[in-house]
């Protein structure tokens, strides 16, 4: 059964390229391909630029204004367009530092990218599902984590990641309304700035 | 007992309504608790932990987690019996059967790889099952995260464990093998305390919202919206504004 998908895929790879590199089952294969093949060089003393190159690479395809929209929900049609590339800009190294610090602990992670997308919104919409394991670490339950992406100009671009059904961004929502709530956008926008600058600062970078 | 207390407790006190998050009205000493539970880890789980994943090699942490996860196949089993669902109590009961007897009572999971699958069905996914879908957090002492639900089915679990002699031999063997399925349980989860400092704002609620959005899922319930969200927020309409985002061509 899988040889048969397998095939296909290739099959379908094959005959109709303009279509298969459009596909958002194929942007997130290829892009969690070229992270796993990086973070297995890193040999403990390069960490620093692999990180630098796993950034590089996986930034492009995130879309942190939509994300960071999501997050705040409501909120954001009363942020003025300054404070919402400002609170995008804070998202987005809140977000890129947490889990590019956690990228070591993926080293030999498997990653089975289901090669069936579900399609939203007149096909502009798609959620990719994946499941990760992490055989060295004696789990036996894959982790389900599902990306959502949506088409643009540029080509597909993620704008939330959920593990478990637990979403990434949308945990963040409570969070900010409480802030927003207390203090206002700008309250928001501060306590995500000092958050960054004493994290920066914590990990002697 | 006392998990039991508190759930009495928490259960009168859940006529109080949170403004902001409806599924969480016990915040108060929910926070409470996970202070005590923040400190507890910090001054002795975490440490105790790391000592123990120091001087234990990872194949024999393996066989501790394998060795419990067993015993927790056979209250899933019975789980899966209650909630009707005769296929998975099928792979249940072969996997402590399996496991049991070729897998050295429960030390190695042969049953995995066997392609018995690991569905660990709690008395807490019972009462899902049956209706129970949205319930309220609670954290629990010492165990962390959970809902009134869950907290709940915990307390019942415990309540019912076998009496000494079918998998340990006196209440004091029974009580030292919690322990160390805590402590195994932590020294896997060793790390996860430092990405929830870096990612969360208050790391109280950056918790909570994770696991019911988990729970939600596992389950199959739809979380209640806050009252500030009474619609679903549409992405396309939020961003709609930005007019880079309006010429974007689809």
């Amino acid at each position: 059964m899988k040889k048969l998908l397998v095939s296909l895929a290739m099959l379908l790879g094959l005959s109709v390229p303009a279509l298969a590199a459009d596909s958002p089952v194929d942007m997130v294969r290829g892009t969690s391909r070229e992270v796993l093949d990086l973070i297995k060089q890193d040999d403990g003393k390069n960490t620093a630029k692999i990180r630098d190159q796993v950034e590089k690479l996986v930034l492009p395809k995130f879309d942190f204004q939509r994300m960071t929209a999501l997050a705040v929900g409501r909120g954001w049609r009363d942020a003025n367009p300054q404070q919402q590339s400002e609170l995008t800009q804070q998202f987005q190294s809140l977000l890129s530092r947490t889990y590019s610090s956690t990228m070591t602990r993926f080293k030999n992670a498997q990653v089975d990218v289901k090669p069936n997308a579900v399609f939203a919104n007149d096909g502009r919409e798609a959620t990719v599902k994946s499941e990760v394991t992490l055989p060295s670490n004696g789990e036996k339950k894959p982790v389900a984590i599902d990306y959502t992406l949506y088409k643009t100009a540029q080509g597909w671009k993620v704008y939330n990641v959920s593990v478990e059904g637990a979403s990434l961004v949308t945990v963040y929502r409570n969070q900010f309304n409480e802030e927003i709530r207390k203090n206002g956008i700008d309250g928001l926008i501060k306590v995500l700035r000092n958050k960054n600058d004493n994290m920066t600062k914590g990990a002697g970078a | 007992m006392k998990t039991a207390h508190l759930l009495l407790l928490s259960i009168a006190l859940a006529g109080c309504a949170n403004p902001h998050e409806p599924l969480d009205p016990l915040e108060p000493m929910n926070r409470a608790i996970y202070h005590f539970n923040d400190t507890a880890d910090r001054a002795v789980v975490k440490p105790v932990a790391e000592g123990y994943r120091t001087v234990t090699p990872r194949p024999l942490r393996i066989a501790v987690g394998n060795f419990f996860d067993n015993i927790r196949d056979a209250y899933s089993a019975v789980n899966n019996a209650l909630r009707a669902d005769a296929q998975k109590t099928t792979n249940d009961v072969m996997r402590v059967a399996l496991n049991s007897t070729f897998g050295l009572f429960g030390l190695i999971d042969i049953a995995t790889p066997a392609g018995l699958a690991n569905n660990k069905t709690t008395l807490g996914d019972t009462f899902a099952s049956w209706g129970w879908k949205n319930s309220s957090y609670l954290v629990l002492p010492l165990l962390g995260p959970s809902t009134v639900r869950d907290g709940l089915g915990t307390a019942a679990t415990y309540t019912a464990s076998p009496e000494p002699g079918v998998v340990f031999q006196t209440h004091t063997q029974l009580a030292a093998g919690a322990v160390l399925d805590g402590v195994n349980t932590r020294a896997r989860l060793l790390g996860l305390e430092k990405t929830v400092d870096e990612a969360a704002l208050d790391p109280y609620s950056y918790i909570r919202d994770a696991y019911l959005q988990l729970r939600a899922k596992q389950v199959g319930a739809d979380l209640p919206k806050a009252p500030s969200d009474d619609e679903n927020i549409d992405i396309d309409q939020l961003m709609a504004p930005t007019p880079a985002e309006a010429s974007a061509p689809l």
